[in-house]
């Protein structure tokens, strides 16, 4: 329990808010908790930590991020599970909840509320349009910058202007639809999966893998980095004590999260195999 | 999940709690006015097309000449961003208000929000209104 609650200090620290005076206070809070480890374990400490994460919510409205939401969320499980006779039994099972809860929505969101999601056109404007997938468009979709570049300015052409047209000369590469297919479907069945396993305590042997592995592969392409870190912080909230290898898995997880936002890898293999 | 003494576990539901209490009305603001999937706590990220980027908020001045759009000052981008994710009507009557302060001596308006829908055959993109405010 005290790696992962310095672990979600350190995460805090690092991961701020927009505003400077959102940040510095919860920056001055954390450090102050990794410096004093009496902190780790003081629930008022964890309460002013909590304000700290929840007003930029209500002061930012309606601006901030999911991630933003669930780092306040995270804040408030172990406020509110210190006091608990068995705190850390406690704070498992809250995060444990967290983790199902946002998979869940996650879930509800992609396969019941959004249409464009479930046939394929989601990634399929997204690996032409965000950047940060533009490495893997080109990788794996059979894109060229020109096909990118292309659609870029005909839709930046469309939204900025009064017109709605439409060049109809577009042709989207073949494979990047089935890429897109195939994201769409690893992105559904992941995020059900992780959703189902930390709800039902009968797949529970499948919780931390799955969740490893979702954090390795998803936050290599989309690198928000603060809701990966959150993720793989819960996940260490919610290990068993003797599940020292899941432990292991999610610190090292958490550490190559980081890496993926700062070593340009795809860009490097992009560059290697000659599509640049 | 293991048995936890008396007490315990209405500790480890809260933060759970307000997680869907939150996520649930995130999908209720998105039923009533169309409230951005990606905004306000429901986990609707990467779930669809109709996000910030691909919303536009237009307003529209009627002259004796027809039908014109108005440049928003700059100063007004914080509330125009706010009208793309929350385009309730109140929001836009306040956008209104404050463009008729920035800009003085406009006439009626019409001011609109809308979202990008991509045709699944070729991804052509075409606007969808999503919320329609006439100023007099």
């Amino acid at each position: 329990m005290e790696l992962a609650l310095r672990v979600f200090l350190l995460v805090l620290l690092l991961d701020f808010p927009l505003f400077w005076f959102q940040r510095i206070p919860l920056e001055v809070a954390c450090a102050l908790g990794l410096l004093l480890p009496r902190l780790v374990r003081d629930v008022r400490f964890w309460a002013v930590v909590t304000l700290l994460t929840a007003w930029p919510l209500v002061w930012n409205w309606p601006f901030s991020d999911n991630h933003d939401y669930l780092r306040c969320f995270v804040a408030l499980a172990v406020t509110s599970t210190l006091g608990a006779r068995e705190p850390e039994r406690a704070l498992q099972v809250s995060a444990r909840l967290l983790l199902a809860g946002t998979f869940g929505f996650a879930t509800l969101w992609k396969l019941g509320l959004s249409p464009d999601f479930v046939d394929g056109t989601f990634f399929r404007v997204a690996l032409l349009t965000d950047g940060r997938f533009a490495d893997l468009a080109v990788l794996a979709g059979g894109a060229s910058w020109e096909t990118l570049d292309a659609f870029d300015a005909a839709l930046r052409s469309f939204l900025t202007g009064d017109s709605a047209d439409w060049p109809g000369a577009f042709v989207e590469p073949a494979r990047l639809r089935t890429l897109a297919l195939g994201l769409t479907v690893f992105t559904g069945a992941i995020e059900a999966a992780i959703a189902i396993a930390f709800l039902w305590p009968r797949f529970a042997a499948a919780r931390n893998p799955l969740l490893i592995l979702f954090g390795a592969t998803t936050f290599a392409f989309a690198t928000v980095r603060g809701f990966g870190w959150l993720l793989m912080t819960l996940g260490l909230m919610q290990c068993e004590r003797e599940a020292r290898l899941a432990r292991a898995g999610y610190l090292v997880t958490l550490f190559a999260i980081e890496a993926y936002r700062h070593v340009p890898w795809s860009r490097m293999l992009v560059d290697a195999l000659g599509l640049s | 999940m293991s048995r936890l003494p008396p007490g315990v576990e209405g500790r480890a539901w809260v933060a759970p709690a307000l997680l869907v209490v939150l996520a649930l009305a995130q999908i209720g603001g998105w039923l009533a006015f169309d409230l951005s999937p990606w905004k306000g706590g429901g986990f609707g990220m990467f779930a669809s097309n109709d996000h910030g980027a691909f919303r536009q908020v237009v307003v529209f001045e009627h002259g004796e000449d027809g039908t014109r759009r108005v440049s928003l000052p700059s100063e007004l981008d914080r509330l125009r961003r706010h009208v793309r994710e929350v385009p309730r009507e109140s929001n836009l009557r306040r956008l209104g208000t404050a463009v008729r302060r920035e800009v003085p001596g406009l006439g009626p308006l019409r001011i609109e929000v809308f979202r990008t829908e991509f045709a699944p055959s070729d991804l052509a993109p075409r606007r969808v209104s999503v919320a329609r405010l006439e100023l007099p």
